[in-house]
């Protein structure tokens, strides 16, 4: 016994003891250690209330982690309450975190924080408030149309001609003033009549008289056709004007016809319609949801791709290298078989599993997948997600995911608060399937909303088209999305569009129906005073035409009646020389 | 260097068995020639604390090991990965490897098994070449050197009193 050397036996085994009762304090070390390395991880603060350890088996439970938010200082993206496992501690002397089963329970999300949880101010761009930027929303101006502002901000075809034909009326007026004053007049026609009674008077009298006034009544006969010829060329001339204004006056009167349809077609009344308002307006949300969706991917991403090297690991010369030979059972180095979860999130209580989780898929040939679904839920009837991560072929990994909900009740949901078309959903009842798959950078899938027993409102705004949802009671929608994460080219179809289209089509003809009326009777209303001033002015004329043709049927009658007065003074002359003749011929020959 | 040299050859002028320093010295090539933080090394200081081994031996040859092995290195890979890619001992190292127990020796490393096997291999050899080498040295060398003139001058100097005492 000699040569063992006692104080050196109590030694190594006093430093082992040491060692090993730094065990019992594993959850006291291991506390910061794991704080450190999720803050360095997560970019922002994790924080842990305590970390229990126990060795029988080997139990690691780690409670309340609050997760801070990368953007928001005093929000905690994630808070868990308790997270429990057992650990295989073979496996953990090798570096392996191999778990059966574990339980994760308490999720939360948006939690607030007592303390600040950012470590660097994150660059991230704000997607969610880029995206509510109502800049983005262009609605159509579809708004009931004021008849009164339209004729008064527009320069009217109907003006601008009656203009011109009062001008021209009050030109021709002027000019047949001149020409009616030049025509006889009464005085004349009293000079005629009495020259024409004298030569009836003369007519009567001896030879000398009766020549006379056949001189007389010739002169003045060829001075009243002078007269008639002057009235017939005015007369002519002033049927012209006339007929120059008739046809001006006819272009006038369809003005206001032209003029309606000028601005009907200017305020395009017929071109309205409701084609992808359900993109402008969904888009929005859709949009929104992208961008969160972006943002988580953000943060799960690193975890989604780590790969592990299994085969040979390179290092420093000195350190040698590690062969890797044949395992009969291999295990990544990360591993848990079965978790269950608990989440307590705004949409309700969820319960789920996640199965195989794995820092490399291929050694166990196994996806994960997971499920979880609401319980308690107040608002609808059921919500579901699940998923799979497959990365058992590297090459061609893809991760899937699958959301529905059945019957959840929507209330006052605001679709848009854009001025244009401020639109709420005051109540409906929605079912939601989603389908995603994510595979070579590439994300595809299909959303599909269906609504029911839907009321929207409007507010007081005069807008057509938010008018037109008022109408609709049940919709569907339909979105496809493809592409790379970061451009996502996302295409919306819904029967909302042509349920809309059918009611903006009615209340378009209901309103074009109105404007034209309205157009019509202010238009009108607007017109007759210059119209009535034009007929007036057309009145005048008139009488001035009836005028001549009196002044003309007057002598044309006076022409007749000195006609007539020279022929029977002609005939009585004749009578005479004939009589005369006839008694000297008697008083010779006696016969 | 000078120091060590000198704390060296005290310990060889010693009154302590020349196997217990040549024992200290072997465990010190095993520890400084294999990777210090293996398992094998914990072995090695349980058996260095409680056998009765040359410490003040193990921890002079501990340094001069420590810096062998860096030049050795390249030959230990080479070996470690002739061992390990040896197809007769292939199904060995896979039922080793899939051993919890083995796979924290980390003995499939080229470098660990590599110095290892080759340190185990000399031990024994190493042991009884330095225990021979310490009993003559003690017979021949050291008896020779107490005996010179040099050897009294040097005791009864001054000097290297004061050196060896700054050095202790």
């Amino acid at each position: 016994m000699k040569s063992i050397r006692w104080g050196g036996l109590i030694t190594f085994v006093i430093t082992m003891l040491v060692f090993a009762s730094a065990l019992l304090f594993a959850g006291t070390i291991l506390k910061p250690l794991m704080e450190s390395s999720f803050t360095a991880m997560n970019g922002a603060k994790v924080d842990i209330e305590s970390v229990d350890v126990s060795y029988s088996p080997l139990t690691l439970e780690i409670k309340n982690i609050q997760i801070a938010d990368q953007e928001q200082a005093m929000v905690n993206a994630v808070q868990i309450d308790q997270v429990k496992f057992a650990a295989s501690f073979g496996q953990l002397f090798l570096g392996k975190l191999i778990i059966d089963e574990a339980s994760i329970h308490g999720i939360r999300i948006d939690t607030p924080r007592h303390k600040p949880g950012l470590i660097v101010q994150s660059d991230d761009e704000d997607l969610l408030d880029a995206v509510s930027d109502d800049s983005l929303i262009s609605m159509p101006k579809l708004e009931v149309l004021d008849v009164k502002s339209i004729l008064a901000s527009n320069p009217l075809l109907s003006d601008k001609l009656i203009d011109e034909l009062d001008k021209d009326f009050s030109d021709t007026e002027v000019q047949w003033k001149t020409i009616s004053e030049s025509l006889p007049d009464k005085e004349k026609s009293d000079e005629y009549d009495t020259r024409f009674n004298n030569i009836k008077i003369m007519a009567k009298g001896d030879a000398k008289q009766k020549i006379t006034a056949i001189k007389d009544a010739k002169q003045l006969s060829s001075e009243l056709k002078e007269e008639v010829k002057k009235v017939k060329q005015a007369k002519d001339r002033f049927g012209t004007d006339i007929k120059r204004i008739n046809a001006e006056l006819k272009v006038v009167k369809a003005a206001p016809a032209k003029d309606i349809a000028m601005l009907k077609s200017k305020y395009s009344l017929d071109n309205m319609n409701a084609e992808n308002i359900s993109q402008m307006i969904f888009g929005e949300q859709v949009a929104g949801y992208t961008a969160l969706a972006k943002k988580w991917y953000r943060r799960i991403e690193p975890y989604l791709s780590s790969e592990e090297e299994v085969e040979t690991v390179e290092v420093e010369r000195s350190k040698g290298r590690d062969v890797v030979f044949h395992e009969f059972r291999p295990m990544p180095v990360v591993y848990i078989g079965l978790a269950s979860i608990t989440a307590n999130l705004p949409r309700g209580l969820f319960e789920g599993t996640i199965t195989a989780i794995s820092s490399d898929q291929t050694i166990k040939k196994e996806a994960t997948r997971f499920k979880l679904q609401g319980v308690s839920l107040s608002n609808k009837d059921s919500e579901t997600v699940s998923g799979e991560f497959n990365y058992i072929d590297k090459n061609n990994g893809f991760s899937k995911i699958k959301y529905s909900v059945v019957k959840s009740k929507i209330d006052d949901f605001v679709l848009s608060r854009s001025d244009k078309l401020p639109l709420t959903m005051k109540q409906a009842v929605m079912d939601f399937d989603l389908n995603a798959r994510f595979q070579q950078g590439s994300l595809n899938g299909m959303a599909k909303m269906r609504f029911k027993e839907v009321a929207f409102d409007s507010g007081d705004t005069s807008s057509l088209v938010a008018n037109s949802f008022k109408g609709v009671s049940a919709f569907a929608i339909d979105s496809r999305f493809n592409g790379s994460v970061n451009n996502l080219s996302i295409k919306i179809d819904s029967d909302l569009d042509n349920q809309l289209s059918r009611q903006l089509k009615n209340k378009l003809n209901q309103e074009k129906k109105k404007f034209e009326d309205e157009l019509k009777v202010e238009l009108d209303k607007k017109l007759k005073s210059p119209m009535d001033k034009i007929e007036a002015k057309k009145a005048r004329l008139n009488s001035v035409k009836n005028k001549i043709d009196d002044r003309e049927k007057q002598l044309q009658q006076k022409i007749a009646s000195l006609k007539t007065t020279i022929d029977s003074e002609k005939t009585q002359k004749k009578k005479e020389a004939s009589d005369k003749l006839k008694n000297k011929l008697k008083d010779k020959f006696g016969f | 260097m000078i120091t060590q040299i000198i704390k060296f050859l005290r310990v060889l002028a010693s009154e302590a068995a020349p196997i217990q320093i040549s024992m200290g010295i072997a465990l010190a090539m095993i520890v400084g020639l294999t990777p210090l933080l293996s398992l094998h090394n914990l072995l090695v200081v349980f058996v260095l604390l409680t056998f009765r081994i040359n410490l003040a031996a193990f921890l002079l040859a501990l340094g001069l090991f420590s810096g062998l092995a860096y030049l050795l290195d390249p030959l230990f890979h080479s070996f470690g990965v002739t061992l390990l890619q040896h197809e007769s001992l292939h199904a060995a190292w896979t039922s080793m490897y899939n051993s919890t127990f083995w796979r924290l020796t980390h003995f499939n490393n080229t470098i660990v098994i590599g110095s290892l096997v080759s340190t185990l291999l000399a031990f024994i050899p190493f042991v009884l070449i330095t225990n021979v080498l310490i009993k003559r040295y003690r017979t021949h060398v050291l008896v020779y050197l107490q005996r010179s003139k040099l050897a009294n001058w040097l005791q009864s100097s001054k000097l290297v009193t004061r050196f060896t005492s700054l050095s202790e």
